[in-house]
């Protein structure tokens, strides 16, 4: 067969490479029309398509597997706030217990002496003031930790900025940690998914929580958080941390994924390297500013959603 | 015995103010952190402390062992939200440790049997 000259029509082969180079483009599920002729050029043609179609199914596997590692990093975030969570939900138990069964008590002793309404009323109050703070502690938990794809959506960046720290607002107040938010006044609107941002801030806050009680144990620190429209395209969050910095060797491998600082079982390493994952899917960056012995700042820019 | 009278500490307003329904039969005192509580100690006698741990500021532990340092004969009882580990004691029986949520019935055994605990040791003259 070397040597043999084989000559195809150009409109045929211009044709083919035109397939191929929409298929490059990413239509991997287009396919390449096959000729009667069944020749040479077809059977090019007839690989190509195998091979566009192994892609596409390989792509789709591969979503799914980030896909979950993206909600085990969730998981893995909200083991790591579970701790201060137990103790948020057993104050108000304890208010809710006590109050029914004083209540109790006061109703089954109407006879010895009357009730009164009164207590009564401010003691329903208290429960159910409870009440309501076990279930948006509870109803937070849920939606965190529901897998749910990509949406996109309006949304406002101050909002969800101010919901992460409802979920570790509790923690930094018991180690001592000044958490001091400025937050711009402008609206600030991203097109995006809510929970995966919230997870994002939360995965910074819990990574500054950690920094400042490495370097100061129970003394706490602060942590800045400011957001703000930087320019007509984009918006910008700063995280900063007065905890104790990085090295240069640290601050190149931290969005690796499974690097870690941290001892066996005290951290995936996932969460860096998937929360860039979702700011990038977002079409925007995260970038960190560090100095050993003062402190990091992570900044987050968003592209801004203008209706 | 006259009235105990008892001092409450803990970061959750609720929380004081059922303290003090739960043992209106007492002289009670309530206040919200550490910091204060210690002042309050410098000027009034107490009979026994109910401390949580967690809080803003200095934790119930710093308290206990500050009250084991100038009070070893002060009783305490130690409420907490987390895993109830009992305190190491010299004097066992004054320190107790009360998981949230509590009722009213082991709060109340708790502290009296720690009460109790701190009469005795004071009657056979032990520190």
């Amino acid at each position: 067969m070397s040597g043999d000259r084989i000559y195809f029509s150009k409109p045929r082969v211009d044709r083919l490479l035109y397939s191929i180079e929409r298929m490059a483009g990413g239509e991997l599920q287009h396919q390449i029309e096959i000729s009667p002729k069944r020749d040479e050029l077809d059977a090019v043609a007839h690989a190509v398509n195998v091979m566009a179609r192994e892609l596409l199914y390989r792509l789709s596997e591969l979503e799914k597997i980030q896909a979950s590692v993206v909600q085990s990093g969730k998981l893995a975030a909200l083991g790591e706030v579970s701790s201060g969570l137990a103790h948020e939900l057993n104050n108000p138990l304890t208010v809710i217990t006590g109050y029914v069964e004083h209540l109790r008590t006061m109703v089954q002793e109407r006879a010895r002496a009357p009730v009164d309404f009164e207590a009564l009323e401010t003691g329903f109050e208290k429960i159910g003031r409870n009440v309501d703070r076990m279930n948006a502690i509870i109803g937070h938990i849920m939606e965190f930790a529901r897998q749910s794809n990509l949406t996109r959506r309006p949304l406002l960046l101050n909002g969800v900025i101010e919901k992460s720290f409802i979920l570790i607002g509790e923690q930094l107040r018991l180690k001592n940690i000044q958490l001091k938010p400025q937050l711009s006044d402008a609206t600030l609107m991203a097109l995006g998914d809510g929970l995966r941002l919230e997870q994002v801030i939360l995965n910074l806050l819990t990574n500054a929580r950690d920094a400042i009680f490495e370097a100061h144990g129970d003394k706490g620190g602060k942590i800045d958080v400011r957001s703000r429209i930087l320019s007509d395209t984009q918006l910008e969050i700063e995280i900063e941390d007065n905890g104790n910095g990085m090295t240069p060797e640290v601050r190149e491998r931290i969005f690796n994924p499974f690097f870690t600082t941290k001892d066996v079982g005290q951290g995936t390493g996932l969460g860096l390297s998937i929360s860039l994952g979702i700011i990038q899917d977002h079409g925007g960056s995260i970038g960190c500013e560090t100095e050993r012995g003062k402190g990091s700042r992570f900044t987050i820019l968003l592209p801004r959603f203008l209706s | 015995m006259s009235r105990p009278r008892l001092l409450f500490v803990d970061d959750e307003p609720d929380i004081l103010e059922l303290l003090a329904l739960m043992f209106a039969d007492c002289e009670t005192r309530a206040t919200l952190n550490v910091e204060s509580a210690i002042g309050i100690l410098g000027e009034q006698c107490f009979d026994l402390i109910v401390s949580d741990i967690k809080m803003p500021g200095a934790s119930g532990l710093t308290l206990l062992d500050f009250i084991k340092t100038v009070w070893p004969a002060l009783p305490v009882v130690i409420i907490t939200g987390h895993y109830c580990a009992r305190p190491a004691a010299e004097n066992p029986g004054i320190y107790r440790c009360v998981r949230k949520p509590f009722t009213k019935q082991i709060i109340r055994d708790e502290v009296f049997a720690a009460l109790a605990a701190a009469t005795s040791a004071k009657a056979a003259g032990t520190r």
